[in-house]
């Protein structure tokens, strides 16, 4: 009896590359937010989850999205991070005070089209995949606010404050790791 | 909830990914389902059952609830 589809040792392990590179990606932001918002937090963090990604062996779990679907996503995040970095630039040439503003909301419109490309993805998986989806969501959302809260309170014993950029970090980190482990629950 | 799945599976000599195509979810689902992890809803378990030509309960043992 076949159990289960075969899978092309090529492909997994390009996913484990991507996996392991947009992990490091939000380890490495939220470091960077830390260590004083370089930018070199992001490379490092892309380049070591990547290596990472390459080095395990085991396929990694992963959903399977039709290709427009990740296409859709991979877009929006693409232009997201131009957009951030082009808003940065940007802020810190001399521009004048109501274009500040827009300048610095403007990433937060290719932040709503992915939000919405992956809202669109998770609405095309089957049901034990919006199980997952939202038993990770919840785990994430619930993380987040419990650590946010701890470092609210340790923020009044005078722990250094970071950047309001650390909360959607951390949550979309919590988010990937829960996501791995309800995966793994009903593999 | 304990069922039949992997058996009617076998008799047809299906694979889980071919199972999964005909029934419209991924190959994650019917291993969840056929290892108890996962209850299938009761669409899918009437589109299940209805595919091998049986009743649900055919198909699935309510004996757990």
């Amino acid at each position: 009896m076949k159990n289960s589809a075969s899978q092309d040792p090529s492909q997994s392990r390009g996913r484990n590359i991507a996996m392991g590179a947009a992990f490091g990606l939000l380890v490495g932001g939220g470091l960077d937010l830390i260590l004083g918002d370089t930018g070199w937090g992001l490379v490092i963090g892309i380049l070591l989850g990547a290596l990472v990604g390459y080095w395990i062996k085991i396929p990694l779990p992963a959903m399977q999205y039709p290709p427009v679907v990740v296409r859709r996503i991979v877009l929006s995040a693409v232009l997201f991070f131009v957009f951030l970095f082009g808003s940065q630039w940007l802020l810190n040439q001399d521009i004048g005070q109501p274009y500040q503003i827009l300048v610095a909301l403007a990433p937060s419109i290719p932040a709503a089209i992915l939000g919405l490309s992956i809202a669109s993805a998770i609405a095309q998986l089957d049901e034990l995949q919006r199980r997952i989806q939202l038993e990770a969501i919840g785990i994430a959302f619930g993380g987040s606010v419990i650590i946010t809260l701890c470092y609210a309170l340790l923020i009044q014993v005078g722990v250094p404050q970071v950047s309001w950029m650390f909360i959607p970090l951390l949550m979309l980190l919590l988010w990937a790791i829960s996501k791995l482990w309800t995966m793994w629950k009903y593999r | 909830m304990k069922n039949k799945l992997k058996v009617l599976r076998a008799e047809r000599d299906w694979s889980q990914a071919v199972l999964a195509e005909k029934v419209g979810v991924s190959r994650q689902t019917i291993n969840a389902i056929e290892t108890g992890k996962y209850d299938p809803s009761l669409p899918l378990a009437f589109k299940l059952a209805r595919l091998f030509n049986l009743s649900i309960e055919e198909v699935f043992d309510p004996r757990d609830y």
